[in-house]
């Protein structure tokens, strides 16, 4: 048993080793810069989500032509 | 080595191996923040918390690898053996603090937000098919619920009562914690910034860590091919001279009976003008008995000390470890092994080594 636990052992890291490295240079020739600011990664379930038609994002309040630049319609 | 179980088997050996450790990670922890914040540069703009984080990280980092090589080096050089001892200490401190690293981290990326943190963790990525914005998070939780479990059952209680080889079973997750971890870094810190220094660090680590194991594997591997063979369960197999074995040591040999697949290994002890044959391994934590000594007329494990007297394979009242025990005669110079182990802790008369003719 405990020769038996040795090759084990010896093959995990003939594995290990070449797999590792492999990733190692998939991380870094597919490598895309993300945010890393304070509360970057925290989920924000009231915003829309990235497939979500184009009207339900807020609009740009410097665009001129945006619905932000409207006046509220007087009654 | 004790009859009963307390949190930490105090000594000074421990006490100045601990203080050592300890001092060596706050400096660490602070010369990585003071020079981080020298170097990085303008457009990094990474606060103190984050270079903390990354401190942590790293330290923890280190620190597994040191863990991961201190079992092969032990076993390629027994010079080496005295860094074997309270390994478990470091191991535990790993996890500490990794634990940290992970605590702040979820803080100031998850903590802000709608969601509470942890499940912010969990949901906030869900690219599990990218590779430039895979949740690398989850990773390294992974190697943080391996590293836990490790510390939580690193107590002897516990090695009892798991028998050792669940325990060494479950303790050899931590391969597979060391390939999370280095997947966590490619897939995190990496995917944020290139660094040729940190790309060159992480390969070392890694051919460094394997080249070790793969090293120590082989060797051990091949001193079990070379286990001597027996035609049946009555054979008596010759394995060495008596003037091979040096005085209050012992010669180790692979025997392999008519009736077992894979040999064994026994250590075969010369002491006092006997010779006895024990099992080779340690009932502790599998410990290489054979490369131990003779100490007070007890065979003594270099890994942690524990003992047994080698005519019996028991431990010296009032311990209750066993381990098996064989046959053995000399005839002439030579010593001759039955390889049908003895039930552990079976009394073995020890051979008599007759007089060297002058």
């Amino acid at each position: 048993m405990i020769a038996a636990q040795r090759r084990a052992h010896l093959i995990v890291w003939i594995v290990l080793v070449p797999v590792l490295l492999a990733a190692i240079v998939v991380g870094v020739v597919s490598r895309k810069p993300r945010a890393v600011e304070r509360g970057a990664a925290q989920a924000r379930p009231s915003e829309p989500a990235a497939d979500a038609p184009t009207d339900a994002i807020a609009p740009d309040a410097n665009d001129a032509s945006s619905d932000a630049s409207r006046k509220e319609p007087s009654r | 080595m004790s009859v009963s179980y307390t949190w930490v088997g105090w000594n000074r050996q421990k006490k100045i191996y601990d203080g050592v450790m300890l001092g060596a990670i706050a400096l660490y922890l602070l010369v990585f923040v003071a020079v981080a914040r020298v170097v990085q540069t303008p457009g990094q703009g990474l606060s103190d918390v984050q270079l903390v984080i990354r401190a942590l990280g790293t330290a923890a980092f280190v620190l597994l690898h040191i863990v991961l090589c201190i079992g092969p080096l032990a076993r390629l050089d027994r010079r080496l053996l005295p860094i074997l001892y309270n390994r478990r200490h470091l191991g535990v401190t790993t996890f500490f603090v990794g634990l940290a690293h992970a605590l702040l981290s979820i803080v100031w990326y998850h903590g802000f937000g709608d969601l509470a943190a942890p499940l912010s963790l969990l949901t906030a990525n869900t690219n599990y098919r990218s590779v430039s914005q895979f949740p690398f998070e989850v990773l390294g939780l992974v190697a943080l619920v391996i590293l836990f479990l490790m510390a939580a059952t690193s107590h002897d209680f516990w090695l009892k009562n798991l028998t050792p080889r669940v325990w060494k079973t479950l303790h050899m997750l931590v391969y597979f914690a060391y390939a999370a971890l280095v997947l966590h870094v490619v897939l995190g810190v990496l995917q944020q910034e290139f660094s040729v220094v940190l790309v060159g660090a992480l390969v070392f680590g890694v051919v460094l860590v394997g080249t070790l194991h793969v090293a120590a594997g082989v060797r051990e591997v091949r001193k079990d091919r070379a286990a001597v063979n027996a035609t049946d369960s009555t054979t008596w197999i010759d394995v060495c001279g008596v003037d091979d074995i040096p005085e209050k040591r012992a010669r180790v040999v692979c025997l392999r009976s008519a009736n077992e697949a894979h040999g064994e290994r026994v250590a075969v002890f010369r002491y006092d003008g006997k010779v006895s044959v024990v099992s080779n391994v340690c009932e502790h934590q599998g410990g290489p008995l054979g490369e131990g000594k003779i100490v007070g007329g007890c065979i003594t494990c270099p890994w942690h000390g524990y003992q047994y007297l080698p005519g019996t394979g028991q431990s010296p009242p009032p311990f209750t470890e066993k381990i098996k025990t064989y046959q053995v005669r000399v005839e002439g110079r030579r010593v001759l092994v039955n390889p049908e182990a003895r039930a552990p802790g079976t009394p073995v008369d020890p051979a008599t080594i007759e007089e060297a003719p002058r």
